[in-house]
């Protein structure tokens, strides 16, 4: 009788494979109480990638994946800077002009390619990847963690999941503004996701809001649909990869409107018309001067729109460890690294990777790597703990 | 599976449904859609007494979606005796789906 319910809590591993390995004592305590080794929260590079790790280390992970499995790359068309990632060209829609192509010479024949992958293709690689070693994966939100104390608890609305070790890759969020209409006119007109919604901007006015890398992609992406994309930006000078910018300068369909703010978006039913406020004189000169005010002429203009992305930036995601782990003032997790590695956080047995840990680097390949890294000193830690598990019994 | 509207059949398999229909706008570019595929066809089979689910390429059916200003993909609109009642954009995961087809169906 006990053992069919433990079939039944037995997420972690199929009947096959528990009714063949020998139950020993701490086996079937860990069952009965459903304690997993290593709980990864979160399901981009470093959530996936610590997951590939834990899953061939034997840890049969439990991954939280969110509700948008595959986090920020789900919205890239073509990851260019991942290595390796190149696919053979195959249709019609890769040969667009921003596509770099790659003649492949082989001895009997010669092979076109598309240098990069695509965001999603390459997120569902990594899913599939993890969950052929083990790893076992669940798309919903957490909604509460305990990371203090031996066992860690991870909340999914009423349920309840236990583990010894925590990876938090809970990653970052796209910054909203706060304007009035934002909200209002969201997937009417407003948008996240430039590489989705391009294509219902077919000879339209789009506005793209930022200037870092993510802003200059969207806008490159929405060039081949609307007649006309100005990028707005509140500083003199772009934050993006050399290589983007001079896509966007080149471009003859894009406008940067520079010093420029969005204050507020208008419409009826849709999107029809932005407000803008453009500080005549650098802003970015006088940033560090916030007495002299004299030399900033601030000017307030309407455009017409039909589109508005959002591309100012990312928070990380870590409202819901407040209080548990120690964060920094702009609310990224802590790493102390130390003894038991570079992605321990301030509580033995959680550790974190990637962009909720990382204001400064934020790519897919540095994300992947502390994501191996952490679950690398999850290993590292649970068999240095071996020894106390006397203590989880009860 | 969920079945495949078009701006053809769409007068017909969902204005003038006796069950309710959600439609899902998508589009093979979009990698969020890429996600909700798969759980759209899950719902579809899982409510098929109730609802019909279905999908619709707005690639090749720009009429029906520009009618409905769909604007963003994904976005799930749900028809109830030919009018809209319900509409969601972005991927929303299968609960966020499901709890929109209970509302719906008053469950």
């Amino acid at each position: 009788m006990q053992l069919s319910w433990l079939a039944l809590r037995d997420h972690a591993q199929p009947a096959s494979e528990a009714s063949s390995k020998k139950i020993n004592y701490i086996y079937y305590l860990e069952k009965l109480f459903m304690i997993y080794k290593l709980i990864i929260i979160g399901s981009g590079p470093a959530g996936y990638t610590a997951g590939i790790y834990a899953g061939r280390a034997e840890l049969k992970p439990l991954v939280f994946s969110g509700l948008s499995p595959g986090g920020q790359l789900m919205n890239t068309s073509l990851v260019e800077n991942w290595p390796g990632g190149m696919r053979p060209l195959k249709s019609a829609k890769d040969s667009t002009n921003d596509i770099h192509h790659l003649i492949i010479d082989k001895s009997d024949k010669t092979m076109k390619m598309v240098v990069g992958i695509g965001g999603p293709e390459l997120m569902m690689n990594m899913r599939q990847q993890a969950e052929k070693f083990g790893a076992e994966i669940i798309d919903k939100n957490v909604s509460k963690v305990e990371l203090t104390g031996g066992i860690k608890r991870v909340f999914v609305g009423n349920e309840m999941f236990e583990a010894k070790t925590v990876i938090i890759a809970t990653g970052a969020e796209a910054i909203m503004l706060g304007v009035p209409g934002e909200k209002k006119f969201m997937g009417r007109g407003v948008a996240v996701c430039a590489v989705c919604d391009a294509p219902f901007y077919k000879d339209k006015t789009a506005f793209v809001i930022g200037g870092g890398n993510a802003a200059v992609i969207d806008a490159i992406a929405l060039t081949k649909f609307a007649k006309k994309v100005y990028l707005v930006h509140r500083r003199d000078e772009l934050r993006a990869s050399k290589i983007m910018i001079k896509r966007v300068i080149d471009n003859s369909k894009i406008e940067i409107l520079w010093n420029t703010e969005l204050k507020e978006i208008r419409g009826e039913e849709k999107v029809e018309e932005v407000v803008l406020q453009t500080s005549q004189g650098s802003e970015l000169a006088l940033r560090d001067r916030p007495d002299i005010k004299s030399g900033l002429e601030v000017r307030n203009h309407d455009m017409k729109a039909d589109g508005v992305f959002l591309a100012v930036g990312h928070r990380p995601v870590t409202e819901f460890f407040k209080g548990q782990l120690e964060l920094d003032k702009k609310g990224y997790i802590v790493t102390k690294g130390g003894r038991v590695g570079v992605t321990q956080t301030s509580i033995d047995g959680v550790f974190a990777a990637g962009d909720v840990v990382d204001y400064n680097y934020q790519q897919a390949i540095t994300a992947a790597a502390t994501g191996c890294q952490a679950a690398l000193d999850a290993e590292k830690y649970l068999s240095n703990k071996k020894g106390d598990y006397e203590k989880y019994k009860n | 599976m969920a079945v495949q509207f078009t701006d053809q059949d769409f007068e017909e398999k969902v204005l003038k449904s006796d069950k309710p229909v959600m439609v899902d706008f998508s589009a093979e570019w979009c990698g969020p859609c890429k996600m909700a595929g798969p759980i759209i066809d899950e719902l579809a089979e899982e409510y098929k007494d109730k609802m019909v689910i279905g999908k619709m390429d707005v690639d090749g059916n720009k009429t029906i979606a520009g009618k409905y200003g769909v604007m963003s993909i994904p976005t799930v609109i749900l028809f109830k005796g030919g009018e809209e009642v319900e509409r969601m954009s972005g991927f929303v995961g299968k609960e966020g789906y499901e709890n929109l087809i209970k509302k719906v169906l008053g469950e």
